[in-house]
C-alpha cells in the first residue's frame, strides 16, 4: 500500500495573477514562486470563486461557491453543516492537520479544525513568523500520520493599507526620490471618477508608487515562501509531499484605474495557482486552455489525499489529471465567479469570451484572446450580444447545479438578498 | 536656516499641524477627523494624507510619546534596545501600538540580536552574526527560532557567506542562495549608519534579514529632517533604503550617531536605550 501523501498548501492574499517574474513580469522578482512554477504545473486560467478574502478562503476549505457557503461577502458566517478540509482530512484520511497564518473564515474556529500553530497579523509583521512556524514543524515532525500543513501568508495584502482602506498612508511623498525606479502605469489605466474614493486625487506618481510598493510586498512574501519551500524540498518529506500554491484573489494594481478587489475584471478575479506533485516534478508545465476555479483546490487535495471529495461538491474538480498530463474530455467549458459586494456581479469566462453581468442590468462582454486587458466592451454589437446570450445560458446551467444557501445571515442580509433575488429571477426567466 | 531646511521644516510643521499632531495644536477637532467624516458614499476614510517628511509617516501617531535617547553611542561595543511600533493604518495620523522589542549588542566583530513579536503565540528569534571588513559583511551566523509554548516548532540554523553565495543549514535542510553584492546583516548596518560614512557614498548590498536574503539593496543619504516632538523639534539625518523585498526603509539618526527611528510601513523601530560600553 502506498504511503499517504503529505500536503503543503501555501496561500497568499491579494496577489495579482501576473505578479510573478516567471510569467514575464519584469517589475517584480519572485525567485521562490518561480522555483515552484518551474517544478510544478501552473494553472494559467485559474479564477477565484469570489474575489474577496472570506468567500474565497471559504471556497478553498469547503469546496463551495460563495452563494452556497453562507459567505457571500466578508464578515458573514460559514454554514455550520459544511465540513472543512481540516476536519475532513483528519476524519477521513487520518491526517495531522496543521495551520499557520491567515484563516479568515468567520463562523469556523480554525483551532478546532487544525492544530493552529501561529496566528496572523499584517504581512510585514507576521509572514516571516508564519514561515518559521511551518519550518519548525517540518524540522521536528516525527508523527506517523501524513500531514496537511497550511501556510496562510498575508502579503501582498499589506497593499490595502497603502491604498487607503485604512487611511491611505504609505510614504507616497517618497515617490519623488525614486521616480525613475517606479513601474509604468498599466496600458488599460484610466481614471474612473466613479470608482474608489480611496484613490481620489492620486496623481500618476502616486499610482506608480502604489504599484512599486505592491511588487515589494510580493517580493517580501516570496522570500518567506522560498524559505518554507526550500525547507520542504530539502527535507525527508520532499518526495512524498504535494505542494499547492494559490492566492485568494487578485488586486487592481492600477489596471482599469483600480486597486483592491471584489469585482470581476481580470486583475481581481484571475489568480495564480501552481500544483507541484510529489516526487515526479511537473517540469514547469503551464495549463492555459483548461479553465480552473478555486473550488478545484479542495477537490485536488482530497484526490491526492485519497479521501472522498468534500460532500456535495457541486462545481469543483480535481486538477490531478491536468497536473499529470492526462486528457480530460469532460472538462468544464466555462468558469463562473460571483461577487455580491454592492450591486453584485457575475463573471463568466469560456476561454475566449468573458461576460460580466451586473445585478442592476448592465452587461459587459470582452474577447480576452484579442483584448486581454478588457479595453473594448463588445456588448453593444452582435458578437457581444450573442456571447451574452450564451453565457446567460451557462449561468442558468450553473444555477441548476449549485446548492444555494438560503439561510440568510441576519447580521449581514444584504448580499444574501442580492443573490437570492437575482438568481430567483434568472431561474424564472429560464 | 537655509532655504532647503526652511522648506523641509515648514512642510513637516504644516503637515503635522494639519493633522493635529503638534502638541499645541493637538486638541481633537469638533466633529472628528475632518475629511474622514465629510466624505459621502462607499468609503468613509479620509483622503490620502501625505505626511512630510515621508520618513515619519508610519509613526506620526507615536511621535508625541517619543523622547529621543540622549545617552550612549553606537560605536565600538554597544548595546541598544528598540521598541517595535506597529502601524495599524491611519486616518489623519497613524494608529500605532507597541508590539514587540529588539535587543542588539555589538562587541568586536560579533552582533547579537533578540527579537520578540507579540503575536499569539510569540515568535522569538535570536541571532549571532560574525562580521568582517569595513562594511560589516556577514561571515557566519546562527539563528534560533522558537514559538512560545511549542517546543516542536523551534529550530536552529547555521549560516555562512563565502562572498558569492550564502548557505543556511538546519538539522533537516540546506538552503543556498547566490548573492549579487556584499551580504550585510540588517542590524549590522547600525554602526555603519552611526559612523556617518554612508553620508558621502551610498551603499549597495544584499541584506541578510534573519536568514532571509533580500538582494539588491541601496541605502543613501537623503538629507536632514527636523521632526517636531512634544519636547521641541529634533534635527535628524535621514537615510533611505530601497531594494527587492523591502518597502522603503528610513533611518533617522541624531548628531551623535544614534539611530533613533527606523520606519518601514507596518513594522517600525524606536530607540529606547543605548549603552555605549559593554
Amino acid at each position: 500500500m502506498a504511503k499517504p501523501l503529505n500536503i503543503l498548501f501555501v496561500h497568499v492574499d491579494q496577489m495579482h495573477a501576473g505578479a510573478v517574474s516567471a510569467y514575464g513580469n519584469r517589475h517584480v522578482s519572485t525567485p521562490a514562486i518561480d522555483r515552484i512554477v518551474g517544478d510544478g504545473c501552473s494553472m494559467m486560467s485559474q479564477y477565484t470563486a469570489m474575489p474577496q478574502c472570506c468567500p474565497a478562503r471559504t471556497s478553498w476549505y469547503t469546496g463551495r461557491m460563495s452563494s452556497e457557503s453562507g459567505m457571500p461577502v466578508n464578515g458573514c458566517h460559514v454554514r455550520p453543516d459544511l465540513p472543512d478540509l481540516g476536519q475532513w482530512l483528519r476524519e477521513r484520511g487520518g491526517y495531522e492537520c496543521v495551520y499557520a497564518g491567515k484563516w479568515h473564515i468567520p463562523g469556523r474556529d480554525v483551532a478546532k479544525s487544525f492544530r493552529y500553530i501561529y496566528g496572523s497579523g499584517k504581512g510585514e509583521y507576521g509572514d516571516a513568523s508564519i514561515a518559521r512556524a511551518c519550518m519548525g514543524f517540518l524540522e521536528n515532525y516525527r508523527g506517523d500520520k501524513p500531514f496537511f500543513l497550511n501556510a496562510g501568508f498575508m502579503n501582498p495584502h499589506d497593499c490595502c493599507y497603502t491604498a487607503g482602506a485604512a487611511g491611505g498612508q504609505g510614504k507616497f511623498r517618497f515617490a519623488d526620490t525614486i521616480a525613475d525606479e517606479l513601474p509604468p502605469l498599466p496600458k488599460n489605466f484610466r481614471v474612473d471618477p466613479q470608482y474608489a474614493a480611496r484613490t481620489r486625487g492620486w496623481k500618476e506618481l502616486d499610482w506608480r508608487y502604489y504599484i512599486y510598493t505592491y511588487y515589494r510586498w510580493v517580493e517580501m512574501v516570496d522570500a518567506e515562501i522560498g524559505r518554507l519551500y526550500d525547507a520542504l524540498r530539502n527535507s525527508r518529506f520532499a518526495d512524498n509531499t504535494l505542494v499547492v500554491f494559490s492566492a485568494d484573489h487578485g488586486d487592481g494594481l492600477g489596471f482599469h484605474g483600480k486597486v483592491s478587489k471584489g469585482y470581476m475584471e481580470e486583475e481581481a478575479w484571475h489568480v495564480p495557482t501552481v500544483i507541484v506533485p510529489p516526487g515526479k516534478i511537473a517540469g514547469g508545465r503551464r495549463e492555459v486552455e483548461r479553465l480552473t476555479s478555486s473550488v478545484d483546490i479542495p477537490a485536488t487535495i482530497c484526490d491526492y489525499a485519497d479521501v472522498p471529495a468534500l460532500p456535495k461538491t457541486t462545481i469543483g474538480k480535481s486538477l490531478r489529471p491536468i497536473v499529470e498530463g492526462k486528457d480530460t474530455p469532460d472538462w468544464r467549458k466555462y468558469v463562473i465567479g460571483e461577487s455580491f459586494l454592492g450591486q453584485g456581479q457575475i463573471g463568466i469566462f469560456d476561454g475566449r469570451h468573458k461576460t460580466i453581468l451586473y445585478c442592476d442590468g448592465p452587461v459587459k462582454v470582452f474577447d480576452l484572446k484579442a483584448d486581454p486587458l478588457e479595453m473594448n466592451d463588445l456588448s453593444a454589437g452582435a458578437e457581444g450580444a450573442a456571447v451574452a446570450v450564451r453565457h446567460k445560458r451557462h449561468l442558468r446551467e450553473y444555477l441548476g447545479r449549485i446548492e444555494l444557501c438560503e439561510q440568510v445571515d441576519k447580521t449581514k442580509p444584504g448580499p444574501f438578498k442580492t443573490y437570492l433575488d437575482w438568481y430567483r429571477k434568472f431561474r424564472q426567466e429560464a | 536656516m537655509d532655504r532647503r531646511e526652511f522648506l523641509q521644516v515648514a512642510a513637516a510643521v504644516s503637515s503635522l499641524a494639519g493633522q493635529g499632531l503638534l502638541p499645541l495644536l493637538g486638541a481633537p477637532r469638533k466633529g472628528g477627523r475632518g475629511r474622514a467624516r465629510a466624505r459621502k458614499g462607499g468609503y468613509a476614510g479620509p483622503s490620502n494624507v501625505f505626511a512630510e517628511p515621508p520618513a515619519i509617516e508610519p509613526v506620526t501617531g507615536y511621535l508625541p510619546k517619543f523622547k529621543p535617547v540622549s545617552r550612549g553611542a553606537m560605536s565600538g561595543a554597544f548595546a541598544a534596545k528598540y521598541t517595535l511600533v506597529v502601524c495599524h493604518g491611519s486616518a489623519a495620523k497613524s494608529r500605532n501600538s507597541v508590539s514587540g522589542s529588539l535587543d542588539v549588542a555589538f562587541s568586536g566583530d560579533q552582533c547579537e540580536t533578540t527579537e520578540s513579536r507579540r503575536a499569539r503565540p510569540a515568535n522569538i528569534v535570536k541571532t549571532k552574526l560574525t562580521c568582517r571588513g569595513e562594511f560589516n559583511s556577514a561571515s557566519n551566523w546562527t539563528l534560533e527560532s522558537s514559538i512560545q509554548g511549542a517546543k516542536d516548532l523551534g529550530f536552529v540554523e547555521k549560516g555562512s557567506w563565502d562572498g558569492e553565495a550564502m548557505v543556511v543549514k538546519s538539522k533537516s535542510w540546506t538552503q543556498r542562495r547566490r548573492t549579487e553584492n556584499p551580504l550585510i546583516g540588517r542590524w549590522a548596518l547600525l554602526p555603519l549608519l552611526a559612523s556617518g560614512k554612508l553620508k558621502q557614498k551610498s551603499l549597495t548590498f544584499d541584506m541578510l534579514d534573519d536568514s532571509t536574503l533580500r538582494p539588491g539593496q541601496l541605502v543613501r543619504y537623503t538629507g536632514e529632517v527636523k521632526i517636531p516632538l512634544a519636547g521641541g523639534g529634533v534635527k535628524l539625518d535621514c537615510y533611505a533604503q530601497t531594494g527587492r523585498g523591502v518597502v522603503p526603509i528610513h533611518y533617522l539618526i541624531d548628531q551623535a550617531g544614534r539611530v533613533q527611528l527606523i520606519t518601514q510601513s507596518t513594522v517600525n523601530w524606536v530607540l529606547s536605550e543605548v549603552k555605549g560600553t559593554l
